[in-house]
């Protein structure tokens, strides 16, 4: 069923139709594979795009840390190349206590015009081995419950042994009353002799800065950056709180092993790049961007390319309705005078035809056509001509046994002396025959015809001496009305042969006329035996049957020549006779 | 050919309304929860009260990434309920979607919840509950778990003579402080070693529960617990502790984590403090009304647990988050 639906739905009855499928086909094809295909292109290029704008944001993290860690280090340096801090700090200096102060004052004085031009340091302080502490205050109260020994800074400070140490953001709660988050850069300071340590330097870099360069960038609506320290904990991340208390992850384990590079994380709308990119101070900037948000622009696009494709589209539709409506129209018009033509129309002539296949067509449809007009009238032509020859066969056309038994006749009654009904007789022969060959008109005045079917009858009359009479009555209104010449004698022929002829007894013919309205009528009844229905249906057909019979449809052909309305009407039973009704036309 | 044109405008039509449809979808796609939004009145604003605005970050946070509208209000002062319920009626104006309402004197708000429930906007009380409230989810801190927490941390596991135990707490006994000391009490009589002299009210002033722990360290000498039912009660308390050469031997236990607090948790006059997550309520506030929002049937209580702090945790890494927001 389905099939046969689908067939017969791309079965379309116009051409009109079927050429606006296939170009709409055709077009849609193409633009929805270029579409597609220009689409993924520029996703493509958006998300890499994308790709590289976060590795280019991360990479500005880096370097904006990297400046903050650069300058922390340069203060060091700064603070090491001190000769004041050096000796201050020495175990080997000799120091009064009261040159203690003024040492600690020089220091101080140095690391606050660090400070001033920086907001970004919280702190910078020294610790002595020898138990003197000097930072950027001028009285520094140390807070009476921090272990500064066991400070992670402090430790790893002094295991590393003058290398720089950059310690996780922590709470700094050595100065009393002060409790910053920090990152704090540590350093052991050495003597002169570059080995004995003397002291731990310490900056310590405020951890809003690090969160403010992070909270600024823009990685879309949900993407975010992080922070992990080399160890794998977490220097910042927006939702540090949620995994502390275990209600976020975070795929540390996974940042921690790809080092610098990317990867992507979960599926759906939770798909997730990370970019990670390692700086040399062992931490990790991890840039995470939300698949579906980078492709916030590759959605504009989508829609953007839909819109252009729809409009492509409906332009397409238009067009290829204006084409194939351009092309078919020259078809339909051909087909309209076809229609014509089939109707019987032959002066049509199609016009305004294209200078291509279609116009060439046309044109030979209107050579077609003219010719099939010429050939009917032809045929037309000829067809008169035949009829005409027919009738003049017809009209030639005696019964030759007719002429032979009549003269049998006459030569029976010479014998027999009868030289009135010889001369009766012959004279009616001579008279019959010259009303058949003489005239040449294919009319005849009702009066003539009557005076040959009378001079037929007579002849038969006498051949059948008592086996057969006739009466005559016309309407002599009508004698001088014209008819086509022998229309009676065929009828009589036949009512004597197959109806009086086998009859025992007298057979008697009426033949009567009159005139009507619109017509004239001829009755022809005879009391013979009658015809049998099958026989009086083809009786009127041309063709087949017996001679006589051809003469009778042949005379009612004839007569059908001036109308439909005229013509030869039967009535016959068998036993019962025959009556044949004849209407002609009132020719004058 | 009237039928070609009349089937050409047909075409056209189509093609419009084709296009017109896709428009239409498409933006409508696009816009579709960006329109829910979440009206959040907060007990204060003020930005002295670290407590809340670690809540507002939490929920910040949360709004950012769950890409939910919030509007976040609340009045200066944490007692202001009347500036409160004006301030209701001014979120409620907007229409929003859901409403998360941190209550400052949750007896005088229940007709503006009443409020909120009838606007049809899904209900989210935070840190107290409303009476009459039914708030598809109330998140708060347990407070009865949180003293339960406290309660223990006063024994530690070696402890094998029975000790006096005293609760410090002033008049004004709020939902959150009656929980803590129903949970204490529970804590108590689960320890045997406890022998617990029962709750002791002060004026409500640092100096009150100052002269209270006095009388009570003359009352019973050999008390050697105290528990702080909330920041005056517990420095007052290290106040007269300290000035009695007691630190160590009197050990105190509090909750929430001053600075105060903090600096005597670091010089080891207070035991433990039993501090709350705000940042997680916040944040889970917000996801629970944006849950509510997608259909998602809420627990009616989502606990926000609570967290003991010593001396020797102080420092952690997730401690320090705890007790020094940095907030900005």
């Amino acid at each position: 069923m389905i099939k046969g639906w689908t067939a017969d739905a791309f079965k379309f009855r116009s051409i009109q139709i079927s050429l606006s499928v296939a170009f709409l086909c055709l077009i849609l094809f193409s633009i929805l594979v270029t579409s597609l295909i220009s689409y993924r292109l520029s996703a493509q290029s958006v998300e890499r795009n994308s790709e590289h704008y976060i590795s280019e944001i991360v990479q500005q993290v880096n370097l904006n840390l990297q400046s903050y860690i650069n300058n922390m280090e340069n203060i060091g340096i700064l603070a090491l190349t001190n000769k004041d801090l050096k000796y201050y700090i020495e175990s080997t200096s000799f120091l009064l206590e009261e040159d203690v102060r003024p040492y600690e004052k020089k220091i101080s004085d140095l690391f606050q015009s660090i400070l001033v031009t920086r907001k970004d340091i919280a702190s910078i302080m020294v610790f002595g081995y020898n138990g003197r502490i000097v930072s950027d205050r001028r009285i520094t109260s140390l807070n009476p419950n921090s272990r500064i020994e066991e400070q992670p800074w402090y430790k790893n400070a002094k295991k590393e042994g003058g290398r720089s140490v950059i310690s996780s953001p922590h709470v700094q709660n050595i100065i009393q009353n002060e409790y910053r988050w920090v990152v704090s850069l540590s350093r052991e300071l050495k003597s002169a002799d570059g080995i004995t340590g003397e002291g731990i330097f310490l900056v310590d870099l405020n951890l809003s800065v690090i969160k403010e360069i992070c909270s600024q960038i823009n990685l879309g609506k949900r993407g975010y950056v992080f922070i992990l320290d080399s160890e794998g904990s977490i220097v910042h991340h927006p939702q540090q709180k949620l995994i502390a208390s275990n209600l976020k992850s975070e795929l540390i384990d996974e940042v921690m092993t790809t080092g610098t590079g990317s990867f992507t994380a979960g599926a759906g709308g939770g798909k997730r790049i990370y970019t990670i990119q390692e700086t040399h101070f062992g931490w990790k900037i991890v840039g995470v961007a939300y698949a579906n948000e980078l492709i916030v622009n590759q959605q504009q696009i989508r829609m953007s390319y839909l819109l252009w494709t729809v409009l492509a589209l409906v332009i397409a539709l238009i067009l290829s309705f204006y084409l194939s409506r351009r092309l078919s129209s020259p078809i339909k018009r051909l087909q309209l005078q076809m229609k014509k033509v089939e109707k019987g129309d032959f002066d049509v002539r199609t016009e305004a035809l294209p200078e291509n296949e279609i116009g060439q067509l046309g044109r030979t449809f209107n050579v077609m056509v003219g010719r099939i007009k010429e050939l009917m009238e032809q045929i037309i032509q000829n067809e008169h001509f035949k009829r005409k020859s027919e009738l003049k066969v017809l009209q030639s056309q005696i019964n030759p046994h007719f002429l032979y038994n009549t003269l049998d006749s006459i030569i029976w009654m010479a014998e027999r002396r009868k030289h009135e009904e010889v001369v009766e007789m012959t004279s009616s022969l001579a008279k019959l025959f010259r009303a058949i060959i003489n005239r040449n008109d294919e009319t005849v005045p009702v009066r003539v015809e009557l005076e040959h079917i009378t001079h037929y009858l007579s002849i038969q009359k006498m051949r059948y001496k008592d086996k057969l009479d006739f009466r005559i009555e016309a309407d002599p209104a009508m004698m001088d009305y014209k008819l086509p010449k022998i229309i009676l004698q065929p009828i009589v022929e036949n009512a004597i042969y197959h109806g009086i002829k086998n009859k025992p007894g007298l057979g008697m013919i009426r033949i009567s006329g009159s005139v009507h309205e619109q017509h004239l009528e001829f009755v022809i009844a005879d009391n013979g035996i009658g015809m049998e229905p099958e026989r009086l249906e083809h009786i009127l057909k041309p063709s087949e049957g017996p001679t006589a019979s051809i003469g009778i449809s042949n005379v009612n052909e004839r007569i059908r020549l001036f109308g439909g309305e005229y013509g030869i009407r039967i009535k016959s039973a068998p036993g019962d006779g025959t009556e044949v009704t004849v209407l002609l036309p009132k020719l004058t | 050919m009237s039928s070609g044109k009349r089937s050409l405008t047909a075409l056209l039509l189509l093609a419009l309304t084709a296009l017109l449809v896709v428009y239409g979808v498409d933006t409508l796609r696009l816009a579709g929860d960006r329109d829910k939004k979440i009206a959040v009145v907060l007990k204060t604003t003020d930005i002295r009260s670290e407590y809340w605005r670690t809540v507002r970050e939490g929920m910040e946070l949360a709004a950012k990434e769950l890409d939910v509208d919030i509007e976040i209000t609340g009045p200066l002062s944490d007692t202001d309920a009347d500036g409160q319920i004006r301030m209701i009626g001014e979120a409620l104006a907007k229409k929003p979607d859901a409403f998360v309402l941190g209550a400052t004197d949750p007896l005088r708000l229940e007709d503006a919840v009443r409020d909120v429930k009838r606007s049809g906007a899904k209900l989210i009380l935070i840190d107290a509950d409303v009476p009459g409230g039914q708030p598809a989810s109330l998140v708060a801190t347990d407070h009865a778990e949180a003293g339960r927490i406290a309660g223990k941390s006063m024994v530690s596991p070696l402890e094998k003579a029975t000790f006096q135990v005293a609760v410090l707490g002033d008049r004004t006994r709020t939902p959150a402080q009656h929980e803590r000391l129903r949970g204490l009490e529970e804590a108590f009589a689960e320890t045997p070693v406890v022998d617990y002299v029962g709750m002791h009210e002060f004026g409500g002033q640092e100096d009150d529960a100052y002269v209270r722990t006095g009388m009570l360290l003359d009352q019973f000498p050999d008390l050697r617990g105290i528990v702080g039912l909330n920041e005056q009660a517990t420095v007052g308390a290290a106040k007269a502790i300290k000035e009695r050469g007691l630190s160590g031997r009197v050990k105190l236990v509090s909750f929430d984590s001053s600075i105060y607090e903090i600096k005597l948790l670091e010089e080891g006059t207070l035991q433990a403090t039993v501090v709350q997550k705000p940042f997680n309520m916040g944040y889970l506030a917000i996801e629970s009304a944006a849950r509510a929002l997608r259909g998602v049937k809420l627990d009616p209580r989502l606990n926000i647990e609570a967290h003991v702090i010593t001396k020797d945790n102080l420092y952690t890494q997730g401690n320090q988050e705890l007790l020094f927001p940095l907030v900005d």
